[in-house]
This record gives structure tokens, sequence and C-alpha cells, in this order.
């Protein structure tokens, strides 16, 4: 391919772009020529470390050249693929969307209707200011990374095409009759943040340090053990020294080494003990760091979340952008009728698409929340079971591991004669156990699970000692499928799947038939609504 | 609704030409390992071969003759997969963004891929691989052209 290389805004000889219709208003055009500047600076920055690294684990003379070699490579390198991956993307402004081609091997044509586009966003990095470079990016709401984006382009330019989609918004909204400012994220934030809030939802200190124990934690374990060694140096005494320790503990250890197998099993007790409430009061610390003083306000568009003891953080989570809602416990939560409410959500602002709005609840409190963003409890809803067919042959694929781990042991044992304390038949009967351990809770698990489809929700539940419920609204669904591996084909069962923004869903073992026109029903209402107009 | 259509028989070339590049490094692979392990003759150097004649000979007509997918008024649906068979259908209306890509290998065979995206995780994105170029631009406008009338 014989591409001419053109400034941006200037034309590109067309004729290999090998759109059937011929767009008048569509000339390629390229990014900044000082784009992949800063794009090869950026991936140079990524291997600063480890050369770093190679330079200064050598002597001082070596170090030198080490260092020249790899600039010598890794630049021009860094800086030609750079520039071959600018001059290979060309984008146009057309008359039905945004068309950007890329790639150096494989070649990717995005097209992006204006009908779907939400926002255009305006992306200064540090460097690329330097150089009055911005990225612009057009958000569809389709997740981060799969977002339109072009970088760079000089400010001048960006502003020029910002207008210019803008117009090509304006005119795409007035002929669906819409009013123009509704793409407007500003103005929505504007009016978001003159409202009064209301009150929804707190931790208190006390449910702050109960969650905190449920959220045992021996990760302070090896901590130390890191901040020990860092310590080595100042330490009046060799840590790691256990003859040291033997001499140190003379006096009381003797004593218990004396006392026999009684002692060694309070010891054992004590050392438990001793992991359980460090492993709390971790939990506690870390729980604590981030969600203290939680509290949940209702505002005109959504709810506010802020939460954490020394940096307070804050997210807004726009009710209009609600895509499901997960009520979770833990083993020992749901027995104290503890649960925790995360809203499945899409806005872009708030970083990760899961987001708990009430880390521990009691159940009618949930409830009030969940009505709050309003979605509905299945209340009055028929539950439906899945196949026991298919428990069956998970439960066994369940054991399946461990099983075979067991076989091996007893297999070995068997064979070789190995040191006594791998003789010992409790090594496979211990594998047995964890064998049946892990069937028994994936057949009580799929056992408890239940689906249950309503005109406007598809309800779940799963799980057995700590069940989860996951309530998701069938308008904001954005997909679906139905997947069948070569077991489940033997027995005509088949696997529903469907897709909403920031999560998916899947319904396992549906009888085929009944799986289709579960598909089928809900295809029906997805299609019933935009994207855009339910979110 | 059975009005599902296989996709373009170049892709057969597609397939084996992507399995041949593997099965390349695979036997070399096996080779070396033969060259370097005595004695266990064929341990490696079998199960390579018998991967390479599978892949590159056997299967890639089977996986084209599973492959499926229909253009439909309102909807695009993709069926594949010989094993793990998956049928995967997007409404129109919850694309955000079109992608026709197409890697060296489908280029020498003047094939594209479609890809609808939607916002999200998931079944997010749907594709539909094996699709002549002109093709698949032309469903891509067409698709493109529904999404401006429906909202119109």
């Amino acid at each position: 391919m014989n591409v001419r290389i053109v400034g941006p805004g200037e034309r590109v000889p067309s004729g290999h772009q090998g759109s059937p219709e011929v767009d008048a208003l569509a000339e390629p055009r390229r990014t900044d020529p000082r784009g992949p500047l800063i794009d090869s600076v950026t991936n140079l920055r990524n291997a600063v470390l480890p050369v770093a690294v190679l330079i200064f684990t050598r002597e001082a003379d070596t170090a030198f050249i080490v260092g020249a070699i790899a600039a010598a490579v890794l630049i021009p390198i860094s800086l030609i693929f750079s520039y071959l991956a600018w001059s290979r993307l060309t984008f146009r402004i057309g008359e039905h969307d945004i068309r950007v081609e890329s790639g150096l091997v494989s070649r990717t044509a995005r097209s992006v209707p204006y009908e779907r586009i939400q926002d255009i966003a305006f992306e200064e990095k540090p460097l690329a200011r330097v150089l009055g470079l911005v990225a612009l990016t057009f958000e569809t709401g389709a997740g981060a990374g799969e977002d339109l984006k072009l970088s760079y382009l000089s400010r001048k330019d960006a502003q020029a095409l910002r207008n210019e989609v803008r117009d090509q918004l304006r005119d795409s909204l007035r002929e669906r009759g819409e009013r123009g400012d509704r793409h407007d994220g500003a103005a929505e934030r504007e009016t978001q943040a003159i409202q009064t809030e209301r009150a929804l939802f707190a931790l208190s200190p006390s449910r702050v340090l109960i969650l905190g124990v449920f959220n045992f934690s021996l990760i302070a374990i090896p901590l130390a053990g890191g901040v020990l060694a860092q310590l080595e140096d100042v330490l009046p005494f060799d840590f790691w020294d256990i003859d040291g320790w033997r001499e140190r503990l003379a006096g009381p250890g003797a004593m218990l080494a004396g006392m026999g197998v009684a002692a060694q099993a309070i010891g054992v007790g004590v050392l438990a003990l001793a992991l359980m409430l460090v492993g709390i009061a971790t939990g506690m610390v870390r729980t604590a760091l981030r969600e203290w003083g939680f509290h949940l306000t209702r505002t005109a568009n959504g709810l506010k979340r802020v939460r954490g003891l020394f940096t307070r953080t804050m997210a807004v989570l726009p009710v209009r952008r609600v895509q499901a809602a997960i009520v979770s416990t833990g083993i020992v939560r749901a027995r104290l009728g503890w649960q925790e409410l995360s809203l499945v959500s899409l806005a872009a602002d708030s970083g990760g698409a899961n987001h708990a709005i009430a880390p521990l609840a009691r159940e009618y409190e949930v409830r009030a929340l969940i009505e709050e963003v309003g979605l509905e409890m299945p209340d009055a809803v028929e539950w439906q079971r899945i196949d026991p067919r298919y428990i069956a042959w998970r439960t066994i694929l369940a054991a399946r591991f461990w099983i075979v781990v067991a076989g091996i042991v007893a297999t070995i044992q068997f064979q070789f004669a190995l040191p006594a304390p791998f003789m010992a038949d409790a090594w496979w009967i211990a594998a047995i156990g964890l064998a049946f351990t892990k069937a028994l809770r994936t057949m009580r698990a799929l056992q408890r699970t239940r689906y249950a489809l309503t005109d406007t929700y598809l309800f779940k539940r799963s799980g057995w000692l700590s069940p989860v419920l996951y309530i998701v609204p069938r308008q904001k669904l954005n997909g679906a499928a139905l997947y069948c591996g070569p077991v489940e084909r033997r027995l005509d069962l088949a696997e529903l799947v469907v897709g909403l923004a920031g999560a998916s869903l899947s319904v396992p073992g549906l009888a085929s038939p009944r799986a289709r026109s579960l598909l089928q029903d809900l295809l029906e209402s997805m299609k019933r609504r935009d994207f855009a107009s339910v979110n | 609704m059975n009005d599902l259509e296989p996709v373009d028989e170049r892709f057969v070339t597609v397939l084996r030409l992507r399995s041949a590049i593997l099965s390349v490094f695979m036997v070399a692979g096996a080779a070396l390992a033969e060259f370097f392990v005595p004695r266990w003759t064929g341990v490696f150097a079998v199960p390579a071969l018998v991967f390479a004649i599978a892949t590159v000979g056997l299967l890639p007509r089977r996986r084209w003759a599973v492959r499926r997918f229909a253009m439909r008024e309102d909807e695009l649906r993709s069926v594949y997969g010989l094993v793990n068979r998956w049928d995967v259908t997007v409404p129109f209306r919850r694309v955000q963004h079109i992608d026709v890509t197409r890697s060296a290998i489908e280029r020498a065979n003047g094939l594209a891929t479609l890809v609808l995206h939607t916002a999200g995780a998931g079944v997010s994105a749907i594709s539909v691989e094996g699709l002549d170029h002109r093709r698949a631009e032309s469903m891509r406008d067409h698709i493109r052209d529904i999404l401006k009338a429906q909202t119109a």
C-alpha cells in the first residue's frame, strides 16, 4: 500500500480505503506528526527501570557502555515503531460516522456512528502539554480502552475537530428530534451540584469494626517478615539466629519443652490464637482505613459515596447508569444477618464497574437502597431450578482434581519406598476428603441456584453457605449467547450468558429448548430501546 | 428461525495458515527436544505431528463448516466452535461502534472480520470471522445506516 505522508487536515490519496460509498466530507486525516515522539517516550519509560537495573549491577565503566548500547538500540526501535504506527493511522469525519483506520500488520477500521457518541473529552498529559498536544476521546460508553481515542492532536486542531463533531452531533440529534444539549455532560454535572442531598446509608464506627473482623487477613505476617528483613542491621540481635533464640528462651522455653505433648498442644493453640488476633487486627485496620466514615447520599441524579480515614474518596454514581445490583454475603455474615450491596455501573468517572454502596447492611437497608436506585427485589417471582444432570456432571468435575491426586499419591506409596512421613495413609485420605468437600460444595451451590425471568428483570440466586443475588433489569442487557461444551451437548443442555455494561451473568444447566426460548425472550426486550435511551 | 449462512470458503485457508504457523513452531520445538533428550524417541515428535496434521489438515474444513452467521433486520447472530459451541446474538440497537479488522493472513485471502462492540463486559462484542472484505464493509455500512434510521 503506497500511502503518501501528509500533515493533519491534508488529504490522503484515497481509493484503497475501500468504502463502497464515496463520502464527500470524509477526507482521511492524520494525527499530529509530533505524536509518535510522545508515544515513543512513553514506551521508553517502561524500559528505563530494567535498563537502570542492568546499569547499576555493573562496574562503573561497563555501566556506561551498557547504558549507551541500550539507548542506541532502544531509542531508534521505539521511534521507528511509533512513527510507523502513526503513519498507518488515519481518521475521517464522515457524514454518518467517525472512521479510524489503524494497524501496522493487522488493520482495523473502526466506525463510531454519531448517534452513539455520548461525550467528547480532552486529555492533556504533562508531556503532551509541553508540546501543546491533546488526546481527544470520543466516549461511547463502550468501556475503558474501547472508546475511540485520537492521540495526539494540536490543541487548535482538537478544538476545531470537537466543534466539527459537535455540529455533526447536533445535526444527527436534530434529525432525531431531540435537544442538542443532551450529550453535554457538563450541564448535567452542574445541575447535579446545586441539588440538596439526602442521607441514605452510613457505616457507624462499630459497623466498620465488625466489617473489619470479617475482612480477616494474614497479610501482615509476610509484611512483618519483610520489615524485619529491612531492619536486620538496626536490631540489636540477629533475628534469624535460631541458637540465639534458644538461649533467650532457655528459661521459660526449657520448662515448656519439659512438659511434653500437652504443652506443645497448648503452644499450637496459643500460636493459632495469636495468628487469629493478628488477622483480625489487620482486617480492622485495613477496613477502617478504607471504610471509615462511609456515607451514601442521594443527589439529584445519583448516589454519592464518601469514605476513607486519611484519604477521603468520593464517587458519584448516576442512577441512570446503574446496570445491575448484586447482594452478597459471607458464610458467617449470612448467619448473623449481614449483607453487602454493590451496584454494577458504567459511570466512567468512578473507575471500576463494581461499586460497594453498602458494605455491611441489614436486609431492610439493602431493600430500601435497591428501591432507591429504581430496582426491585424478587418478591413474588417463580424461581426455576437448573437441570439435575448438569449438577451431577459438575459435581464429578469438581471432585476430579483431588481424586486424581489421591490416585497418584496412593500409586506412588504402593510403588516406592518413601521416608516414613510420606507413607502415611492420611495423605491420600486427605485428598479424598478434599474431593468430597469440593464436590459437596459445588453440588449444594448448584442445587441452590435459581433463576427467574419476569417482564422487566432477570434474577439469579446462587451459592450455598454464602448466597449471592443478582438483580438485572432486562432493558440494560446488551447481548445474549448460548454456550454448550461437549458434555452439555450430549445432555442436550446449554448455558445462557447475558452481557451488560461492566458485568456478565450466566445461567448454566438449562434444557436446550428452554435456553433458546429464554434467549429469544430476552432479545425481544433488548430490541425495544436503544442503549443510549436507557443509560 | 434458520437463516444461518456459512462464511466465505476461503476461511478454510485462513484457518490452515494460522494453524500452520503454530505447527511450524511446535514441530521445530519437538525436533529440538528429540535431539536433546535421547532414548525417548517420538515422545515429542509424535504428538507435535499429530497436532500439525489435525489442525492443518483435518480440522479447518470442519471448523469452517460449523461457523455460521445471520444478518437479520435488527440483530446479528454468530455461531461457531467445534468443541465449545457458542451462539451469540447482539441487537443492533445495542451497538456502540463497529470494527472491520484484517490480519495479514486474512488480507492475503481477501477476507475480514466484522466486530460489533456493545458497552461493557461479557457478551460485549460479537465478531464474524471469515467474511469477504467487501461484504464485511457493506454489512458495516448497512448496520450503521440502521442505527441512524432507528434513532431517527
